[in-house]
């Protein structure tokens, strides 16, 4: 029978309260192998795990950016062109533009009549 | 680089921060405390303690978050969390800002942050994570076109709604395993946010109703009720 969101979630905070020692992700493959995870499933943790690991980095760099006395603002611009490197000027525009697209797309979410 | 390039990319890294300002805003709004009144009190985690405790965005914060993404993600394979979108970069934005949040709420309320600096710290993450999930996927071959970056990052901003209802279990799970004053406190920290937020967000709901543009109905019963 299929565990409740909240029976997994005490599963993996009880693991992770348990065993210090352990690396979170030792903890979530072993509760996720209790669970029978789907290999989709699998997959799809380890991205996530992978995106939060550079949610991190880009908030370090963001800091030290502010640090430096750059802005926000300059920081996004400073990254698009890292992103971007060795890429056309078009490129480098499509990316920032592609991006504040996708912003306004979340801010428009507000006019959904759900 | 010419001028006029230089005028585009000026203009849009404008709207990215504004937009994420604006995003940022009404989901602060939306975070309420009215959900914590029903849940049972389990036992106290010196690990929740020790999340809610630490410095915001440090090194530790991300183990809680790889949990908690987990905890999702599970839960949509098992067949017991439905989710319109169950991509990687839409449980590990949800993860990383739901969680994010309760601890800035929770230092507003204990006074280690000052209110003033809560939305910096939100916009700064929602713009760690925009230009992560961009970086991600050009490494991976995306194709530098407008629509199809903003189809990869539009996945770091989900829809307002749907944060809304996946925000509740998060919250849940963190205020059943502290201790019940440290919940209130919580609650507290929440509903000062949440305050502060709303009067912001309805200024932007205004705004949006000048220009002859809906608002939608769920927004309106949360944040005018």
């Amino acid at each position: 029978m299929a565990k409740s969101y909240d029976e997994i979630m005490a599963a993996l905070l009880e693991a992770y309260e348990a065993h210090p020692e352990m690396d979170v992700e030792q903890i979530i493959a072993q509760v996720s192998a209790e669970i029978g995870a789907s290999e989709n499933c699998q997959k799809t943790i380890q991205e996530t795990s992978a995106l939060l690991d550079k949610f991190q980095e880009k908030r370090t760099s963001l800091a030290a950016a502010h640090e430096e006395g750059d802005t926000t603002q300059k920081w996004i611009l400073l990254e698009a062109n890292r992103i971007t490197e060795g890429k056309s000027e078009e490129e480098k525009n499509n990316l920032l533009e592609g991006i504040a697209k996708a912003v306004n797309k979340g801010v428009e979410s507000i006019e959904s009549e759900e | 680089m010419n001028m006029e390039h230089e005028e585009i990319i000026q203009q849009s890294a404008k709207l990215i921060k504004e937009g994420i300002s604006t995003y940022t805003t009404i989901q602060s709004a939306l975070l309420d405390e009215v959900g914590l009144e029903e849940m049972p009190i389990s036992q106290p985690m010196q690990c929740m303690q020790d999340f809610l405790d630490a410095e915001i965005n440090g090194d530790k914060d991300t183990a809680m978050k790889k949990l908690f993404a987990a905890g999702i993600a599970l839960a949509n394979d098992s067949g017991v969390l439905p989710l319109t979108d169950n991509s990687p970069e839409m449980i590990s934005t949800i993860a990383d800002d739901t969680l994010t949040r309760t601890k800035v709420a929770y230092q507003v309320a204990t006074g280690d942050i000052q209110i003033e600096d809560v939305t910096d710290t939100l916009i700064d993450n929602a713009a760690a994570r925009a230009m992560a999930v961009a970086d991600v996927a050009v490494e991976n071959g995306l194709p530098l076109i407008v629509e199809r970056v903003c189809d990869a990052v539009s996945l770091s901003f989900p829809p307002l709604a749907e944060v809304a209802l996946l925000a509740k279990p998060i919250l849940k799970h963190v205020a059943v395993r502290v201790a019940p004053k440290v919940k209130e406190v919580v609650k507290k920290g929440i509903s000062v946010v949440s305050s502060v937020a709303k009067q912001a967000a309805r200024r932007v709901i205004d705004a949006v109703r000048e220009t002859g543009r809906k608002v939608g109905n769920w927004l309106q019963t949360m944040l005018f009720q």
